[in-house]
């Protein structure tokens, strides 16, 4: 243990922290014995007691794993609406006070360090399936996905289950929001120093490389969740909120996906991984495959899906499939930025070619070839730094040509 | 494993599982059930001993009676369970929640810009791509919106130099507020929430006033829109808009604008400005559960709102034992209770307890004043010591619980300074 070289400080901290957790875990431990209001009474202070020892005090100390995962667990099983967003809340303000991974600037190098916190407290849980019972209430993979396919099942059901549906969404959106902070400082660091063993190690990495998981079908899930989601009328304000909370983590969720897709694709290249790295069709070309598949799906995932640069090219791939052959000229897909955008252009003036336009249309239909020219060109115009070359005014004038041809 | 396992506290829920007669002889030996449990964890995890025992010491090692004391306290606890099992529960426990919404009102017509003269749209209608897109002056308002709402327009003036010809002032916010049923002079007609009044509520929109009035207050230092006490009233709506249970699932986002308000405030304003906030609130608010809910309502993270929460909390005291003395006087007041009386009301020590830890430690209090730590040390001394394990009174054992925990909470904490 690494821990126990720093000396007298930390052990006394260890032992603060030790006492902090006798203490404060032993307002749960009456729980089970009090009625229902009062454990939930009981609950609500735990969560207060935590956030006055660790976060009011400047110098306050992180709760132990053990006091984490009490919290962790009311948000799962807590049974009212305080108790999960106190609970959401208090993790949410944890984790950015005390981060498990993040990047450090060391100014003698000018360098930024990835530094990731030893043992840290994880929602999840990858390990093997025999395990103690501490890991009974940790998120496995098939819980994941299982989450996942309730959130979708649940949208319309009736009143009563509302809590249960309202907990999965909230513990939806925590544990996106978890696998984030994991992620991000991790793909940052891989993308200056090509080191993939930090992703490898990610907890995304290993929830998606679990084989409890079925990729496929997960992101299949995700894009029917979205669009069940996406229709919230006549819902409660609670409900609305959390709805569009759900469909901004979703984004965020195949975001990252796709964002570790595109490392590990470089990493293939330079050789760095190894077999046991597993290989995963791109969350991208299954996602594109289902919004040929299912046409409904894909007016409320573009509406979701606000990353400008990954919809401007799952446009492409989607448009890409139905154009005749000779007129592309760039690569199908995966090629640099510059490009794809400039087969924007290109895939634009095929349409201003009448018959072309026509087969398209016949093809996938008048509607949905709008709403994706609709869409690439507004995440055309979203993306920050577009290459030069491909030129806003000549988009326009191959767009307006092609909804001229549409009409 | 699947997401609706119970949790291990959950299979003594009755909610879960409906009380059987096992459960229910479970109950009446729960003591003895609770203290093996006990046992039985701290022996359970061998890889942990070492942290553990070292944890247990220091539960255990206290230098009076207490450790023990609070150990017993679940011991009692379970105790007052059982044969109090039927009329703990019923009267004891109070909650928050206040209806602040009435009947919604209708709205203000909303402003239709005269779009007749707009040089662009005209401009665009005569122009021989309107036969794509079919502009008439009688649709160009709802292509507009349609332009707004999915993002085009902000691409289309992207770089632009924009003029914005009109922002809603304070009044405006407020008549929004108000058309939604707002009670906004909450203090005549606060009402508590009772669980068969079906009110309305507000409309959706609610989340996106929340959302304006952040964003107004985050660029108040460039563009003031409001004056400090405009911003004073924003806050103070914010917390009662945080006392109604109704939305409760908007509270993320009301505490984010709480937040993003309160750091508007200029340096020179905010000391005044907090004090009226708290001082409003604290005159206002019922005093009963309410009181403690608009302190935890205000999270406590950031300075600012660590201030505010202390304040609202000092404020309260001050209302609660109508004391407008020094800060020593009012801590001795608390000292002064005598919790061994049978009339003492031992929810208002609660409340009490609860509002001066977070106005003491939410603050510096403590550091700049050594004393007020001596004085709530005693009180605390007192709440755990002069209330009985099997004091009956509602409340007993919350009050005597939370001083044995915050008692213990200190001795760690001088532990760690030595």
């Amino acid at each position: 243990m690494s821990r126990e070289k720093k000396g007298n400080t930390s052990r006394v901290i260890n032992s603060y922290g030790g006492g902090l957790e006798a203490n404060t875990m032993a307002m749960l431990d009456s729980s089970g014995t009090k009625d229902n209001r009062d454990a939930n009474e009981d609950r609500l202070q735990y969560l207060e007691a935590v956030r006055a020892a660790s976060l009011v005090p400047e110098n306050g100390i992180p709760p132990t794993n053990k006091m984490y995962q009490a919290i962790f667990q009311i948000l799962r099983f807590g049974r009212t609406l305080e108790l999960i967003t106190a609970s959401f809340q208090l993790l949410s303000q944890l984790h950015q006070r005390f981060p498990w991974v993040y990047i450090s600037d060391s100014a003698a190098s000018g360098k930024h360090q990835l530094e990731i916190v030893d043992e840290a407290w994880s929602p999840f849980n990858f390990g093997s399936d025999v395990d103690s019972d501490e890991n009974e209430s940790s998120v496995r993979s098939s819980l994941f996905q299982e989450l996942i396919q309730n959130l979708n099942n649940g949208v319309n059901e009736s009143e009563e289950s509302n809590l249960k549906i309202l907990g999965n969404m909230f513990l939806f959106q925590y544990l996106v929001h978890f696998l984030k902070l994991d992620f991000t400082p991790r793909n940052l660091t891989y993308e200056e120093t090509m080191n993939w063993s930090l992703l490898k190690e990610s907890s995304l990495n290993l929830l998606l490389a679990s084989r409890k998981v079925n990729f496929k079908l997960l992101m299949k899930d995700c894009l029917s969740t979205i669009h069940a989601l996406f229709d919230a009328d006549g819902k409660s304000i609670s409900l609305v909120e959390l709805h569009k909370g759900t469909l901004s983590a979703m984004k965020e969720l195949l975001v990252m996906i796709m964002k570790l897709d595109e490392s590990k694709k470089k990493a293939d290249m330079e050789g760095i991984t190894t077999r046991g790295d597993g290989v995963r069709t791109p969350a991208m070309e299954i996602i594109v495959d289902q919004l040929t598949y299912d046409g409904y799906l894909l007016s409320s995932f573009l509406q979701v899906f606000a990353d400008p640069k990954l919809k401007l090219e799952i446009v492409l791939q989607y448009l890409t499939k139905y154009l005749p052959k000779p007129s592309v000229r760039t690569r199908r897909s995966h090629g640099p930025q510059a490009e794809d955008l400039k087969s924007l252009n290109g895939i634009l003036k095929t349409f201003s070619n009448g018959t072309n336009a026509k087969s398209i249309i016949k093809k996938i239909g008048p509607d949905i070839v709008q709403i994706l020219i609709g869409h690439a060109f507004l995440a055309r115009l979203t993306i920050a730094n577009p290459d030069k070359s491909d030129s806003i005014t000549e988009i326009c004038n191959s767009i307006i040509s092609a909804f001229t041809n549409l009409k | 494993m699947n997401l609706d396992g119970p949790l291990d506290f959950e299979n003594e829920d009755p909610l879960v599982n409906p009380p059987t007669s096992v459960e229910k002889r479970n109950k009446v030996i729960g003591l003895d059930d609770l203290l093996s449990d006990f046992y039985k964890e701290k022996s359970k995890r061998i890889d942990k001993e070492n942290r553990k025992r070292k944890a247990s010491k220091l539960y255990d090692s206290d230098d009076e009676e207490h450790g023990k004391e609070a150990l017993l306290s679940i011991v009692d606890d379970c105790r007052n369970q059982a044969c109090m099992n039927k009329i703990v529960g019923e009267e004891d426990i109070q909650e928050w929640g206040l209806c602040m919404f009435g009947d919604q009102k209708t709205p203000e017509p909303s402003l239709l810009p005269d779009l007749d003269n707009c040089y662009l749209l005209k401009e665009f209608m005569n122009s021989q791509l309107n036969s794509v897109v079919g502009l008439r002056p009688d649709n160009a308002t709802v292509l507009l919106e349609g332009l707004l709402t999915n993002g085009w327009l902000t691409k289309l003036v992207e770089g632009a130099p924009v003029e914005i010809g009109w922002l809603p002032n304070y009044q405006a916010l407020k008549e929004a507020l108000e058309s939604y049923g707002f009670r906004i002079n909450t203090s005549q007609d606060v009402e508590l929430a009772e669980a068969d009044s079906e009110s309305q509520g507000p409309p959706q929109n609610i989340s996106a006033w929340l959302k304006f009035v952040a964003a107004c207050c985050q660029i108040r230092c460039k563009n003031p829109l409001f004056t400090a006490s405009q911003v004073e009233q924003i806050a103070e709506i914010l917390v009662w808009l945080l006392l109604d249970r109704g939305l409760q699932g908007l509270s993320l986002l009301s505490q984010e604008c709480l937040v993003s308000v309160i750091g508007s405030f200029k340096e020179k304003e905010w000391v005044s400005s907090c004090k009226k906030i708290a001082n409003s609130l604290a005159s206002r608010v019922p005093q009963d559960m309410n009181c403690l809910r608009i302190v935890e309502s205000v999270s406590g993270v950031d300075t600012r709102s660590k201030h505010l929460r202390s304040s609202i909390s000092n404020q309260m005291l001050v209302v609660l034992l109508d004391h407008k003395d020094s800060d020593e006087k009012l801590m001795s007041s608390l000292m002064s209770i005598n919790l061994k009386e049978k009339s003492c009301n031992l929810f208002r020590t609660y409340i009490f307890l609860v509002l001066a830890e977070n106005w003491l430690f939410s603050s510096k209090l403590v550091e700049e004043k050594p004393v007020l730590m001596e004085m709530w040390v005693v009180f605390l001394r007192n709440c755990s010591r002069q209330i009985s394990s099997t004091d009956l009174r509602p409340y007993a054992s919350k009050v005597r619980t939370k001083a044995a925990y915050l008692l213990q909470g200190w001795r760690m904490e001088k532990q760690l300074k030595f």
